[in-house]
């Protein structure tokens, strides 16, 4: 029964943040958005972005999509949902790659301490110091070389089009820092977990210790995966304009120059839903998880 | 001889391992440049311009040069030496590094300032006064700023803003704050119930003086450190990142960024074909080494810090 009541709790605590976030996106748009009056061209008050505010936020509860801007020619719903679908596979092949690759290695490297996984973690460590748009313009003509049929329509094949999405996908798990943050992440937590008392006592049983140890370190590396969306996030719109030249970073800012501020606030809106629920996912998993956090 | 080298707390370690100087030989650049670039640049609005005589006009400059390698260590206008070269504008390359650096150094302070100050005081809200009223307003500012979106809540102050590159620093130095607060917090809830931080409140001394001093300056430095170095790395990643979207600082401001994004921007196919990547290739190379050195210099604190040393 605590279980739930917190549970319930969180959840209303980051409903509540996603609605305050979403109000201060609207008063941070607000301060370069005019209106026509009879006294002439003014600037938006409180009172009118307060307005929009609930307009929007009851639209989008009653309606479940997006409003348009009044006199807009773009239709934000569709704009989201074509430009979303390949950040977010972006996104997720990236969240593949560092659970399949990066998480392993650094839990070798940190329980093993295997000489190869320690030079895998030195290089990668390296590389991923690059900026990820910098990554991108190096590798672009290699891929477009190679994989741009691709994107042109012109071949099916399916080893093309697995490396047409791999190496965007890749570089957006090394790049900023991310791909050697994580994998020194996982190395220090399975390594400070190793020197419990528990573990000291499962191997002096002569117990199996890895089953220990990945049940105690679930609950740092989901915390550190999802502490790092956000660079996640802002690095696939980077990844997806080099790459792509389409997609949700060139509609937000065309829009931003055009000053349609809904398609700005639903993109907004969408990545602080992923980033709040991250977070909610977190406190979800340690409640469940650490009975230590249950009192 | 052992025994009393173990019992040694970790704070009094001496030497430097290699991941420290390796990283301060990397990023060495942009710090002895943030100081030089004062003095070597005589122009800083305009960097590297002053070597163009008053009497050409650029547009005779440009072509003349349009058949010519941008790298050239002698300018065919002018008897000066460029270390460098110039760039398809005739500006000194070495210049405008140095004047980069020099702003990411200034911009780099205000971001450090804004994260650390605001977030120890969230976190001093959050940990250290926990029945205090204001907690569950700092907990809530701190779950908001949290909640943010960075890169689009960046793009969005830059275009209120005119593409201030000291609003970029703000809100750069605003949403770090988080990552402090939840580091300095850490410290703060493992420390607040030991027994020298007791004795301390016994005595008397003030809250203001056992978080500063006795939490974070005797225990918690090394992580401070390595989140100024984050602070100035982060701001170099988002102005690059943004430059090259065209959102990078106005024309007064030199940052690599910019130099990358005129250097490759939409000139590339031409660049490319004529050999003239030159003038993105340095201030690339220094922000891969600075991030790199950065990054070094961050493990290397850590490292001499952590218990493993």
């Amino acid at each position: 029964m605590v279980i739930f009541y917190k549970v319930i709790k969180e959840l209303l605590v980051s409903i509540l943040i996603l609605l305050t976030s979403t109000y201060i996106m609207f008063v941070l748009l607000g301060q370069f958005t005019y209106k026509n009056t009879t006294q002439g061209i003014q600037k938006y008050s409180f009172n009118d972005i307060n307005d929009e505010y609930f307009s929007w936020t009851i639209y989008l509860i009653t309606k479940g999509e997006f409003p348009n801007q009044t006199k807009s020619i773009r239709d934000v719903n569709s704009i989201i949902s074509q430009g979303f679908s390949r950040t977010f596979s972006i996104v997720a092949g990236s969240i593949v790659v560092i659970s399949l690759v990066f998480i392993p290695v650094g839990f070798v490297s940190g329980y093993k301490k295997l000489k190869l996984s320690k030079l895998f973690s030195t290089a990668l460590f390296i590389i991923s110091s690059v900026p990820v748009f910098l990554l991108s313009i190096f590798i672009r003509p290699f891929w477009v070389n190679n994989f741009g049929q691709i994107g042109l329509g012109q071949s099916n094949d399916l080893f093309l089009r697995i490396g047409y999405f791999s190496i965007p996908v890749i570089i957006l798990s090394i790049g900023d820092g991310l791909g050697g943050e994580i994998i020194k992440h996982v190395e220090d937590s399975v390594s400070s977990i190793e020197k419990e008392k528990y573990i000291l006592a499962a191997s002096a049983r002569n117990a199996k210790i890895i089953p220990h140890l990945l049940k105690n370190s679930i609950i740092p590396i989901f915390s550190i995966l999802s502490s790092r969306i956000t660079i996640l996030l802002g690095g696939a719109l980077i990844v997806e304009y080099i790459f792509f030249s389409e997609g949700i970073t060139k509609a937000a800012l065309q829009a931003l120059q055009d000053k349609d501020w809904n398609v700005i606030i639903a993109i907004a809106f969408i990545f602080s839903v992923i980033i709040v629920f991250m977070n909610f996912l977190n406190k979800f998993l340690s409640i469940i998880i650490d009975p230590r956090l249950r009192s | 001889m052992y025994y009393a080298e173990s019992s040694q707390p970790m704070r009094f370690r001496k030497g430097f391992n290699i991941h420290i100087i390796v990283g301060l030989l990397l990023s060495s650049f942009f710090l002895l440049g943030s100081v030089l670039g004062i003095f070597l640049s005589d122009n800083l609005t305009h960097p590297g311009y002053e070597h163009l005589p008053p009497s050409d006009p650029v547009i005779k400059y440009l072509l003349d040069r349009q058949t010519q390698s941008s790298f050239q260590l002698e300018s065919h206008v002018s008897d000066k030496f460029y270390l460098l070269g110039t760039d398809m504008e005739g500006r000194d390359i070495f210049v405008r590094l140095l004047s980069g650096s020099f702003n990411y150094l200034w911009g780099g302070f205000i971001t450090i300032v804004i994260s650390i100050l605001l977030g120890i005081f969230l976190a001093s809200l959050k940990y250290y006064y926990t029945k205090s009223q204001l907690t569950v307003p700092a907990n809530f500012i701190f779950n908001v700023l949290d909640s943010f979106p960075r890169i689009i809540i960046v793009i969005i102050i830059l275009f209120i803003t005119n593409f201030s590159f000291y609003a970029l620093a703000i809100t750069i130095g605003l949403l770090n704050s988080t990552k402090v607060t939840m580091i300095v917090g850490a410290n703060i809830e493992k420390l607040k119930n030991t027994q020298f931080i007791e004795a301390a409140k016994e005595l008397g001394v003030s809250d203001f003086n056992i978080i500063i001093k006795h939490i974070l300056w005797y225990n918690s430095r090394a992580q401070l450190i390595i989140q100024i170095i984050f602070g100035f790395a982060s701001l170099i990643l988002y102005e690059a990142t943004l430059a090259y979207l065209n959102l990078g600082a106005p024309e007064s401001i030199v940052t690599w960024g910019k130099m990358i994004y005129e250097g490759i921007g939409f000139k590339a196919a031409y660049l490319l074909k004529n050999g003239l990547l030159w003038e993105s290739l340095p201030a690339a190379l220094m922000i891969i080494l600075t991030l790199l050195g950065f990054n070094l210099l961050a493990e290397g604190v850590a490292k001499r810090n952590s218990e493993n040393y």
